[in-house]
């Protein structure tokens, strides 16, 4: 069923596209509630946070369980540049993400001769000790208190305060990373990651300089969740270390899993469905985490790739446009 | 004529047990040649030490007169020496085209100034593209590009790594057992290929244990037994020649 939706999808691509791109621009005229915008917004962080994590799960394959750490360095990193040193919004941006990157590639060296499950734990720990940094360094992050009246978002003096606004924000923010994910993943670069995820000595083999193609992959993909948490703490206007905890990591994961490790359209579907679905399960209160959990364990039954995990949509896409280029070739013989 | 390949008395060790000893060897530009022996007698480990993936004991390896003895199998590759595997190892989750694109890393880097010019990497990989479907074709594998690697049968698993091999550009070719799992007329096939080859100016270096191939298309053979090198020559000489002879039954017996 899923083979016959992703076909689906890729035969018509440019019409769906076009589709969603109007609806997401058009989404805060349709809905003008501050809650559903809020949850809209929250949304489209995730999604942001998923594409970035599958860079590093589900692209190169190395799953962690930490990422919420780089997404709370970039939520710090801004926070303090702009409350304390007043640094603006783009400037504060790409600054929590090269922190973030840093801290990626700090990350990164040490772990890299590490396989599988050892990178996992290790990235585990990271979040914990990144926690831990959050609480106690009193002087710069005000400790277990956390920041509070973070400056909101402003452009040439304009400041930013309706929801209206940030949704298009992270929309912009959220298109940018996919477009980045995308352009890595259809590179050289992106062939070189796909490679070590399959077999890493066989990369080797093909003249890939795995060490390096691996802290790129990593990098660029705590980078890009630096960013988010960059969003993140202008939007929210307060951030205490509470917001990026290992649950937090879990969640993301999920997410990412969810969808499918290695498939951009499935991290934006898995953090759709799992941010939306709680706040529509908010009625049954009591059963709300159940439902949650079964829904997952029986998508682990059923397909453990995840939703999209098994599915490529460029090779689909091949696929549709040789057997048309042979039908048409045969017509004219 | 260079010497593309120059082993020098190259030991391995693992633990207490020689899988190479002493074993010296050389490939000229242009030649076809062969690497015999009775199993376990340390062929794959020669080529583990040829291509980095192991660095010898002893010994020194050089690659056009350059040592590159201790050198990363990376950078072998990107200096050009390109190799399959016995047990195959294609990209599982690839296409057979995605997988000979992957060979084709070292020849789609782009230079420093290359890199900020718009438009240089995409034409880098599009040219890429036309190359491997050239080289798919080459192998009869051009209509399979779009199934997945792992799918296609045994012997067109083999022929798709020596593709991907072939992308590297190398100026010399490894092939660790390209015949194994193949049926005759599969084999025959693929001796004609590595024929070809050689005439299009490739080097080939091959293990095999299907004595007709070796002997029908090698310029020269080595034999190992053991780990140490008992005979080289021409196919005539080593079909002849009585300590090879000894060598082969005495493990038959
Ligand atoms: N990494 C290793 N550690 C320990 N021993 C090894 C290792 N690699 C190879 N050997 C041993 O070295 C010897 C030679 O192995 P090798 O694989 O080179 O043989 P081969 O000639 O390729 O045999 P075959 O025809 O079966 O492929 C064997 O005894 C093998 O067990
Ligand atoms: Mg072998």
């Amino acid at each position: 069923m899923i083979e016959k939706l992703s076909t689906w999808l890729v035969r018509y691509k440019r019409t769906l596209l076009i589709i969603t791109a109007l609806l997401a621009v058009l989404f805060p005229w349709i809905f003008s509630s501050k809650y559903v915008l809020r949850i809209a917004i929250l949304c489209l962080m995730y999604c942001m946070l998923c594409v970035s994590l599958n860079l590093m799960a589900g692209v190169l394959g190395q799953i962690s369980f930490g990422h919420a750490a780089f997404w709370g360095i970039g939520a710090y990193t801004a926070a303090i540049l702009s409350k304390n040193y007043g640094w603006n919004g783009i400037a504060a941006l790409l600054m929590a993400a090269v922190i973030a990157g840093l801290f990626g590639l700090l990350l990164s060296l040490p772990v890299m001769h590490l396989k599988g499950y050892y990178f996992t734990i290790v990235t585990m720990v990271f979040c914990q000790i990144i926690r831990v940094i959050e609480i106690n360094w009193m002087s710069l992050t005000n400790g277990p208190l956390g920041i509070m009246a973070i400056p909101k978002l402003s452009f040439f003096g304009v400041t930013l305060k309706s929801q209206r606004a940030y949704f298009y924000v992270i929309l912009f923010l959220l298109a940018a990373a996919t477009f980045i994910v995308r352009k890595i993943i259809h590179s050289r670069m992106g062939y070189a990651i796909l490679a070590i995820r399959d077999d890493e000595l066989a990369a080797g083999a093909m003249g890939i300089h795995v060490f390096k193609y691996k802290v790129y992959a990593i990098v660029i993909s705590s980078m890009l969740a630096g960013a988010a948490g960059c969003f993140y703490s202008l939007y929210t206007s307060y951030i205490d270390p509470s917001c990026f905890t290992n649950a937090i990591s879990n969640n993301i994961l999920v997410m990412v899993i969810f969808g499918g490790l290695g498939n951009i359209f499935g991290s934006f579907f898995g953090a759709t469905v799992l941010t939306i679905l709680p706040e529509v399960l908010r009625g049954f209160s009591e059963y709300r985490q159940l439902v949650y959990g079964a829904l997952l364990v029986v998508l682990m039954l059923v397909r453990p790739d995840g939703l999209f995990g098994s599915v490529n949509f460029k090779y689909i896409e091949q696929r549709l446009a040789w057997k048309k280029e042979k039908a048409g070739g045969d017509g004219h013989e | 004529m260079s010497e593309v390949l120059c082993a020098e008395n190259i030991t391995q060790r693992f633990g207490g047990l020689d899988a190479l000893k002493n074993v010296t060897m050389h490939v000229n530009e242009g030649e076809i040649i062969g690497v015999i022996g009775p199993n376990g007698a340390g062929k794959t480990t020669l080529f583990n030490c040829i291509t980095g993936m192991y660095c010898p004991t002893e010994g020194k390896v050089s690659m056009l007169g350059t040592d590159i003895t201790g050198w990363k199998p990376y950078e072998i590759t990107a200096h050009g020496f390109a190799r399959t595997f016995q047990n195959i190892r294609l990209f599982p989750k690839m296409t057979v085209l995605d997988n000979v694109m992957v060979g084709m890393h070292v020849q789609t880097k782009l230079s420093a100034r290359e890199w900020f010019l718009p438009g240089k990497a995409k034409i880098a990989m599009d040219t890429a593209i036309g190359r491997a479907e050239e080289l798919l074709k080459l192998f009869g594998l051009y209509e399979n590009r779009f199934e997945m690697a792992t799918s296609l049968p045994y012997g067109d698993q083999r022929k798709v790594e020596i593709v991907r091999a072939l992308a590297i550009q190398p100026k010399l070719l490894l092939l660790d057992e390209p015949a194994a799992g193949m049926n005759g007329a599969e084999t025959e096939e693929l001796g004609k290929l590595v024929h070809d080859l050689r005439n299009m100016g490739n080097t080939i270096l091959l293990i095999e244990h299907d004595m007709r191939f070796v002997m029908n298309i090698c310029d020269r053979l080595y034999v190992l037994n053991d780990g140490a090198l008992i005979a080289d020559g021409t196919p005539e000489e080593i079909r002849t020649n009585p300590i090879v002879i000894e060598a082969y039954l005495g493990k038959d017996e």
